[in-house]
Parts: C-alpha cells; sequence; structure tokens
C-alpha cells in the first residue's frame, strides 16, 4: 500500500472518530470523557508509528534511509516547525498585537525562501546525518564541529522546554491535570514516537500529527466563517471582520489602530521580520529533515511543500484573531453584565467577583458600576483564550474543543521529538561517535543515541517543572542566536570556496556573541542600537557573522583541496559527494 | 570518493553561473515581496479590497503566496538548468 493511501485512509478515520465522538456528546457523553478519548487515542497511534517504524539501521535511525518522499517531508517539517506557540499562541499575538504581530507571519514562512536557494539542496547532497557534520567536514576538523554542537544544542534545548511546558498547560487546561503531571505525560508521549525509530519514526509519526493539527485548527475558524458570513473560508471573509474593527475602533478613538503599524516602528518591524526568517534557516531540526529526501531534486521540492503546508496554519492565523476581536468588541464591550456570551463563564476565571475557572486566560470586571462592560472591564491575562475559545465562540459543540485539545498536542508533541532528535544526534553522532570513539560499533551506536534521547528527554521535562518565566523570551531569542551563529558558516560553505576553518570558527563566534550581548543589553539593561529592540540582535548578528567569516578567512590560506573538491561536489547534483565515515 | 571531476571545469563554470544568478533573482523578489510592503506600509494600509487593508493583507497573506511561487519556480528552472547543464542526479 503507498504512502498515499494509508494516510488518506488514516485522515478517514481520524474524521470518523470525531464524528463518533460527536454523536456520543449528543447522546450524554460526559465533556472530560471526550478529551480523555482525544487524549488516548492519539497518543496511542503516535506510540503504534513508533513501535512499527522501529529500526537497527544507523541510516534509517538517523535520516530514514533518506526515503521520504518530498511531499511527505513537507508535512513532517510542517509539523516539526509549528510548535505549541503557533498553534496555541500565534493567533492570539496578532489579537493582542495586530500588524506588529505579522512580523512573526511573514517572517517565519519567508525564511522558507533562503532555506530552499542557500541551503536545502545542497545539505541533500553532501548527504550528512546531522548539520555539525556539516560543519566538521566542511571546515576540517573537530574544532568547528564542537561549537556546532554547542549551539544546536543550546538553541534546541531551550525551544524543547518551551515545547513541554506547552504540553502541561495543555493537560492543565483541557484535562485539570497538575502541570507536573502533564509534563511527564507528555515526556511519555514524546519517547515512545522517536526512541524505537529515531528520524523515521518521527517522520512518520509527524505527517500523522501534521494531519490532526491542520484539522483542527482550521475547523473552528471555517466554522465561524460560515457562522457569520456564509462562506466556509475563513482566509477571504476575515476582511469584513476587520472592516468592522476598524470602524468600532475609530468609534472608541482607539489611538493606534489594529490594522496599522505602531508609529515609528517600522525598522523593528524589519528587523524582527528578517531576524525569524535567517533564524528560521539556521534552526537545526528544520535543516536536518532534508537529509531525508531521497535526491536533491526531492529536496528542492519538498521546501515548496513544506512552506505550503505551513502557509496553510500562518495564513489562517490572522483570522482567529480578526474574529476573536470582533467578537469581543461586538458580543462583549459595551453589553449589559446581564447578558455575557455563554464562553465567557466557560474560559473566565474572575467573572464580575465570582470565581468561576482557573485558566489563567482573562477576568470580567465592572470598573465602574455601571452595569456595562468597557473595553478595560476585559482583562486579558493570556490572549491564548483566543484560539481555545473560538469553536465555542462559533457555536461548536464540545467536541471540537477537544479537537483542538488534539492539535496543540500534536503541534507540541511533533516539534518536540525533532528537536530531541536534534539534541541526542549531536551528542551521540558527532560528540561520541565522530569524536570520542570512532571505532564504535553500530550497536553500541545506536543504544548510545538512545539512551542520551532518553537523557535529554528527562532533562527536559525536569526543567520545565520549575516553570522558569525565561524560557519563552529565550525560544524568541533562540532565533537570534541561530541565525546569527549558523547561518553565515553554512551558506558561505557552499557559496564561498576560499571560507575556511578560522574564519568559520571566528564567524560563528562572532555572529552568536553579537547577538547574545545585545539581548542582554536590551533584556537587562534596555541598551539598543538604533532602537532595535533585542528580540531582532540577529539584525546585527548576521551581519557581523559573514562580514567576520570574510575578513578572518582572507587572512588565513584557503582551504586544501579536499575541502575544495567537497564544495565542488555539493554543488552540483550529478555524482557522489564525499564518502563520510559512519554515513550510510 | 569525491568526483567531480566527472563534469568537465568549463560545463561546471557556466552551470555555477546560472545558478548563482537564479538564487540572487530569487532573494530579490523575496526581499522585494515583503520589505515593499512594509515600506509603503501607510499608502498601501489606506487601499482597502474586500476589508482587508493592502499592507495588512500582504504581511498576512500576499508575501506568504509569494514565497511559495518564488520556492516552486527555483524548484522548476533548477531542474531545467541541470538537465541542461547535463549535472542532473543518475538515479531516481
Amino acid at each position: 500500500m503507498s504512502w498515499g493511501k494509508i494516510f488518506s485512509i488514516y485522515t478517514g478515520a481520524f474524521i470518523g472518530f470525531t464524528i463518533l465522538l460527536a454523536i456520543a456528546e449528543q447522546l450524554g457523553m460526559p465533556r472530560p470523557a471526550i478529551a480523555w478519548a482525544f487524549l488516548v487515542v492519539t497518543i496511542g497511534v503516535y506510540a503504534l508509528i513508533g513501535i512499527l517504524s522501529r529500526t537497527a539501521k544507523p541510516d534509517q535511525y538517523y535520516v530514514a534511509g533518506r526515503g521520504v518522499p518530498s511531499f511527505f517531508n513537507g508535512m513532517a517539517t510542517g509539523a516539526d516547525w509549528m510548535s505549541a506557540a503557533s498553534f496555541i499562541s500565534m493567533g492570539g499575538a496578532l489579537y493582542a498585537t495586530g500588524y506588529d504581530g505579522l512580523a512573526y507571519v511573514s517572517g517565519w514562512t519567508g525564511g522558507y525562501v533562503l532555506l530552499a536557494v542557500f541551503l536545502a539542496p545542497y545539505l541533500r547532497k553532501f548527504g550528512a546525518y546531522t548539520i555539525p557534520d556539516f560543519l566538521g567536514e566542511r571546515y576540517g576538523g573537530n574544532a568547528a564541529r564542537v561549537v556546532g554542537i554547542i549551539m544546536a544544542i543550546g538553541a534546541s534545548f531551550t525551544y524543547l522546554i518551551a515545547q513541554v511546558t506547552g504540553v502541561g498547560i495543555i493537560m492543565g487546561r483541557f484535562l485539570f491535570m497538575p502541570f507536573n503531571v502533564g509534563v511527564f505525560v507528555g515526556l511519555a508521549g514524546i519517547l515512545v514516537c522517536s526512541m524505537l525509530g529515531g528520524m523515521r519514526a518521527v517522520t512518520w509519526t509527524q505527517v500523522a500529527q501534521y494531519i490532526i493539527l491542520i484539522l483542527a485548527y482550521l475547523t473552528p475558524i471555517v466554522a465561524m466563517s460560515t457562522k457569520h458570513f456564509g462562506v466556509p473560508i475563513p482566509e477571504l471573509m476575515y476582511g469584513q471582520a476587520m472592516a468592522e474593527i476598524t470602524r468600532i475602533e475609530r468609534d472608541l478613538g482607539v489611538p493606534k489602530l489594529w490594522v496599522d503599524l505602531k508609529p515609528g516602528d517600522m525598522l523593528n518591524w524589519f528587523g524582527l521580520c528578517f531576524c525569524m526568517m535567517v533564524g528560521t534557516a539556521g534552526l537545526p531540526h528544520i535543516l536536518m529533515r532534508y537529509y531525508t529526501t531521497p535526491s536533491v531534486k526531492q529536496a528542492r521540492s519538498s521546501v515548496g511543500w513544506s512552506l505550503f503546508f505551513i502557509f496553510l496554519l500562518y495564513f489562517s492565523a490572522p483570522a482567529y484573531a480578526a474574529f476573536a476581536k470582533w467578537t469581543v468588541l461586538t458580543d462583549v464591550i459595551g453589553k449589559k453584565v446581564t447578558e455575557l456570551p455563554g464562553w465567557i463563564y466557560r474560559w473566565g476565571d474572575n467573572i464580575l467577583g465570582k470565581p468561576t475557572n482557573s485558566l489563567g486566560l482573562f477576568d470580567i470586571v465592572d470598573k465602574n458600576n455601571d452595569g456595562v462592560l468597557q473595553l478595560t472591564d476585559f482583562v486579558i491575562k493570556s490572549t491564548d483564550f483566543v484560539v481555545l475559545a473560538t469553536p465555542e465562540i462559533a457555536g461548536l459543540p464540545f467536541v471540537i474543543t477537544g479537537l483542538v485539545m488534539a492539535g496543540g498536542l500534536a503541534a507540541a508533541l511533533s516539534t518536540a521529538d525533532g528537536l530531541l532528535l536534534t539534541i541526542s544526534n549531536a551528542l551521540s553522532h558527532d560528540l561520541y561517535y565522530k569524536i570520542i570513539n570512532p571505532n564504535a560499533s553500530i550497536v553500541r551506536r545506536l543504544t548510545t543515541a538512545r539512551i542520551l534521547l532518553v537523557v535529554a528527554a528527562v532533562a527536559g521535562a525536569y526543567v520545565a517543572t520549575f516553570r522558569i518565566n525565561i524560557i519563552v523570551a529565550v525560544v524568541a531569542y533562540a532565533f537570534a542566536l541561530a541565525g546569527s551563529g549558523f547561518f553565515p558558516a553554512l551558506v558561505m560553505g557552499i557559496f564561498w570556496k576560499r571560507a575556511n576553518k578560522q574564519g568559520a570558527i571566528a564567524g560563528m563566534i562572532a555572529g552568536f556573541l553579537t547577538a547574545l550581548v545585545l539581548l542582554v543589553l536590551g533584556r537587562n539593561w534596555g541598551i539598543y542600537i538604533l532602537g532595535v529592540r533585542e528580540i531582532s540582535a540577529g539584525l546585527f548578528g548576521v551581519p557581523v557573522g559573514f562580514i567576520v567569516i570574510w575578513l578572518v578567512s582572507l587572512m588565513y590560506p584557503p582551504p586544501d583541496q579536499k575541502t575544495q573538491d567537497l564544495v565542488e561536489s555539493v554543488r552540483y547534483p550529478k555524482g557522489t559527494t564525499l564518502k563520510l565515515a559512519g554515513v550510510d | 570518493m569525491a568526483r567531480p571531476v566527472e563534469i568537465d571545469a568549463k560545463t561546471r563554470e557556466a552551470y555555477w553561473r546560472e545558478t548563482s544568478r537564479l538564487t540572487w533573482w530569487i532573494v530579490f523578489w523575496w526581499a522585494v515581496s515583503w520589505v515593499g510592503p512594509l515600506v509603503l506600509h501607510y499608502q498601501l494600509n489606506k487601499i482597502v479590497v474586500f476589508g482587508f487593508p493592502l499592507s495588512f493583507w500582504f504581511a498576512g497573506q500576499g508575501s506568504l503566496a509569494i514565497f511559495i511561487v518564488l520556492i516552486v519556480y527555483y524548484a522548476v528552472r533548477m531542474n531545467q538548468i541541470d538537465t541542461k547543464y547535463g549535472v542532473q542526479e543518475d538515479h531516481v
């Protein structure tokens, strides 16, 4: 049976399962039971794929045997890429910021163009297992490899903690599970997918997870669009909601319109967008997905599929924001406190002095006691309510809220799996096998890889239980650091034969440190260069990385003939590349 | 082992020149597609189509669609260039 057929049947079965639960709900199935059914069945399916994909071959474990067709690699990349934050929080972030937040939407998609033309096909032709692998071979030796290992783990580990935290929060909000319990349930869900089958298992689980997350994301807003405008295309119809928002905002005299840029913030919007783009093209858990396609040709088209599948979610996110904003402005603000819509009571914490939930999303107060809600009476604690409450705002049964939970979980778990694999592969393949013990047997290498995978996962979950606030900020910073540290060295390694070891190491460290110093200065002391906020530190780090590689390379002799031949061979799809030790 | 020599130097050079040229054109249009609507933010946002102020629409949808088109165009053109210079993959 072909992959296409298997996943068509899977999609049909999942929709059927959702419909069954919807019928069960009408017959009186309690809400917690529905949420549990989604949790158990989806994680069960991921576990099953994980077990069926178990392998004892290194090329299967590290790069899925380089047999993932471009279409499915695109889907897997979509799930790998879209995290708990993209799924649960982005709609809400846009609700709060309007046009200013779109820098993320453009940035997290535009980076794929850079990936397509500068990196993906060449990395595929190079045909290694990891990103530090490329740095080590191209820049002759362990120094570049070690810098690569440190940066790959640094960027991926903070990101991993954020995903595990996301799982804990989702479990708490839907299943009322204590945070620390939720974190370790999530951990189990992550490990069953990746431990036995490595990249092969993670790839096919991610495809399954993508299907669930995109169905879950689109269903509520399609219903919303149909309910209000009679057309089931929210991406087309949210313009109507925006026109209303602008009209109401003008009536209320809001100083900055939702659809407008914050005055004087053009350079920051540019910097943020640029930083997210370059960061996207520098994150190792995304780059390594392009090692898994069967050919260079398919690596090229796979970037297109990746972006298409990501686009489906990202171009819908503003629709969530616009519909929710419009609903709040028309159904909540200006209404009497006695006629609040039902979703307020389901998701709000403190409603007019009465403790109702403890979800940490919003409160309703009547500050001047006039019995009517003003703009400031709707007190938002977390804009996550936008995505979470939309199914009920659209008048859908609880089963769709359960579906959204399953989607958010799929987004968090799939990203966590990709990150975990990046971390443990950097340790097991690059550090252990390539540097510490090059004579290790295949069995020993894979055993080490699996042990490190479990260690990294447990460490991630353990750190997540401390709920350190800084983590969320650090994830955004990971883009600045990955973009400034990795991107210049990777691109120069392919496009400039003259780039050498000294240049690359100096450039990686200089780019990374520039971004790091600006992050610390901005975060702790509010010191900004040209008014560029710390989150966009890559605006300076990336050019510094390129310039330092260029200057320092020129100060030292060109790389040897073998390295120059390697660069040549990477540029042409035809022929074989350098045979790497222990890489099939 | 590395065997780039199986393609003669002249062909390689011409291939890489054409590839580089395409690469920079793609990067140029990529930059235009998102920096353009940003720089012209205030002018474009005055134009409202179907409820969407245009600068907002680009940042949320239009630029994204252009990104996909650019990647697809790049993939198609590169395959043509590969064949033209005879450097396409042997198998698959």
